[in-house]
């Protein structure tokens, strides 16, 4: 009786322990096509964007015939294929346009109230950026998108599968030496169905110098990269303001020398615009050098610290500014206050002045 | 529609944006109002006027008669908010972002505008009218370095003869929710938008504890990181978007069951002493 009584207690408590550690887990198989993955590694995510999907139901992302070299015209932009649609980098490239919807990354998941409306209203960027060059899409301060420059610079972005509503639409481009352009934003209002077409978005020249720091009087050498066969004007700020002319050649590359004699010693930042025949660009991203008594080459390894990267990833973007949110009105651990002082303004404290060179650094 | 901005207009619209100098900054805030039935619709709109700015921060004071109901942020050129727009004592106050800075925005039937909506406000009043008291909000510069400037909006009174605007109903819930938990420092970063009313509040649930609100990002504990992680995104109508961060992850559920093993392995001992001691008597 006693022994069946124990068993019963040791029962009891085992059920009660496995009860209460235990928890019922319900798995929800999210479809490869709605997952916010790329799966097949082709850098394009879920249905519409990835050519593999065929719905959001669809579990497998991979087996898209390539649509730069299947005859059709995959985007309805009136082009079709490699070379002639600009969507398309190489034959084997695998979207004519490259739309996609959405966030970035995250799951969906069920939800409340009211079913999603797709009102199918498509927002086309066309512009210049770099021979070529990669062009970052972004929607909303996240990347969407991504295509390839011609061999002219030209590029074209067709965001698909837009809702009604204001949109703030952002184009950065890497040029071939991995520099990239500041992002340009334009904010727009989307209303249903529509088709909307944006020109002229042009990108400003990409810059840097093989000097970070330079003897006085000998010869530094800023270059980067434009449109091709353009006239670039380089201006270095000084007490005396100089202005560097140069010409980029076919491949949008532009060097420009000037002898360091004629600034003073200190501190300069240089910049470049480009002009040809039918487009003006506009001054970009300015970079800073020293004069000085030695010479110290800038190293631009891909591992540099940048302004803005909290996380050391080597973008500026969600995670960098949850990282700043995070430390808005605490005290900075010495860890962190050394981050802080490296990639932001240095002064000890998250402020908004610090969002500020975040959103100027931003990447996607 | 077709827009097509010709090169050099933003070449000029940027030129001036880079050499503006401080004190020549002309940037505003207007507050435009529209009766909506029993409530007041009161939409604060940044005018640019040439200055690139990626910080909004600052305070909208009303008068005491007035209650706000809800704020909307589905249509504003803020992406993401230090602190969300909030009822404080003072009025409606925020601190939001503009990752790559605010030129303006190209609008299809009106083409390309130095103006945004920061975001819409909902007042109700106990008499029919209301005044909106002027001031100026901080804005700072997108010049890379952070350049504190004002944005000064004057006051507003509005009444019963206030123009009726009609609002369609948000049915629809928050766009996909993006998520990732972060190490150092140990948190959950959470975004989500709504392009209708905008996004009002994110719920966690960890574990087995109940749904709380929290403001992202959520900081986690090393045992929270092991668990169950869901949230959700709400808008202003209330609709809710839900997601799985993660399950619990398999160190939890190997210290599950080591934690049940050994509790058996203590009832089992302490079931031997107790039947050997009962043996003895």
């Amino acid at each position: 009786m006693r022994v069946a009584a124990l068993l019963l207690i040791v029962c009891f408590i085992s059920t009660w322990v496995y009860a209460d550690t235990a928890s019922i887990t319900v798995t929800v198989i999210i479809a490869q096509c709605t997952d916010g993955s790329d799966n097949d590694g082709d850098t394009l995510i879920d249905y519409p964007s990835d050519p593999g999907c065929s719905s959001t139901g669809d579990n497998d992302e991979s087996n898209a015939a390539p649509h730069c070299s299947d005859t059709l015209d995959n985007d309805s932009d009136g082009l079709t294929d490699y070379p002639a649609d600009p969507g398309c980098y190489k034959t084997s490239y695998i979207s004519e346009a490259m739309a996609a919807g959405g966030g970035g990354g995250g799951g969906g998941g069920g939800g409340g109230g009211g079913g999603v409306v797709s009102s199918g209203s498509a927002v086309t960027l066309t512009g210049y950026a770099y021979p070529n060059s990669v062009v970052h899409v972004y929607q909303d301060g996240r990347r969407v998108l991504e295509v390839y420059a011609g061999s002219d610079a030209r590029f074209t972005a067709t965001i698909q599968n837009l809702s009604a509503g204001i949109y703030t639409f952002g184009v950065s481009a890497q040029d071939e030496d991995g520099r990239r352009s500041a992002l340009f934003n334009i904010p727009l209002s989307v209303s249903v169905s529509s088709q909307t077409s944006i020109g002229g978005t042009v990108l400003a020249p990409t810059i840097t110098s093989d000097y970070e720091k330079i003897r006085h009087g000998d010869t530094l050498t800023l270059f980067g990269a434009t449109i091709p066969n353009a006239q670039v004007t380089v201006e270095v700020n000084s007490e005396t303001q100089l202005f560097v002319r140069a010409e980029s050649n076919a491949d949008g590359a532009y060097l420009a020398r000037f002898d360091t004699s004629q600034i003073e010693r200190g501190d300069h930042v240089a910049r470049a615009k480009a002009e040809s025949e039918t487009l003006s660009i506009p001054y970009g991203t300015a970079i800073g050098f020293v004069v000085g008594d030695v010479n110290v080459p800038r190293v631009e390894a891909s591992g540099s610290v940048r302004k803005g990267d909290l996380t050391s990833d080597g973008k500026v973007d969600i995670r960098d500014f949850s990282v700043a949110a995070y430390w808005y009105r605490r005290t900075l651990t010495a860890e962190f206050a050394l981050i802080e002082s490296e990639r932001l303004n240095g002064d000890g404290k998250i402020d908004l002045k610090d969002f500020s060179i975040m959103a100027y650094y931003w990447t996607s | 529609m077709r827009i097509c901005f010709r090169p050099f207009l933003f070449a000029a619209l940027i030129a001036v944006f880079v050499i503006v100098p401080d004190q020549a900054i002309a940037a505003s805030v207007e507050a435009r109002v529209a009766r909506d039935g029993a409530l007041w619709r009161v939409t604060y709109i940044l005018h640019a006027e040439g200055a690139a700015l990626n910080v909004l921060a600052g305070t909208f004071p009303f008068s005491s008669d007035l209650k706000v109901e809800r704020i909307e942020t589905g249509r504003s050129i803020i992406q993401l908010w230090v602190t969300s727009p909030k009822n404080d004592r003072a009025g409606v106050t925020f601190e939001g972002v503009v990752p790559g800075g605010f030129l303006g925005s190209a609008i299809p039937s009106r083409g390309l505008t130095g103006s945004g909506e920061i975001m819409t406000a909902v007042f109700s009043s106990e008499k029919d009218h209301g005044i909106l008291a002027g001031g100026s909000i901080r804005g700072y510069l997108h010049d890379g370095s952070g350049t504190e400037v004002s944005l000064p909006f004057a006051e507003v009174t509005f009444d019963a003869r206030t123009p009726e605007e009609n609002v369609s109903d948000d049915r629809t819930p928050p766009a996909r929710i993006f998520f990732e938990i972060l190490n150092e420092p140990s948190m959950l970063v959470l975004d989500a938008q709504d392009k209708e009313t905008g996004i009002d509040r994110y719920e966690v649930k960890i574990g087995r504890t109940e749904w709380k609100t929290v403001e992202p990002p959520v900081p986690l504990s090393q045992a929270e990181r092991d668990a169950r992680i869901a949230v959700r995104a709400f808008d202003n109508a209330g609709n809710f978007r839900e997601a799985l961060v993660q399950e619990s992850s398999p160190n939890e559920t190997y210290k599950r069951i080591l934690g049940i093993i050994g509790i058996l392995v203590i009832v089992l001992v302490l079931a031997a002493v107790y039947m050997r001691v009962m043996h003895r008597e």
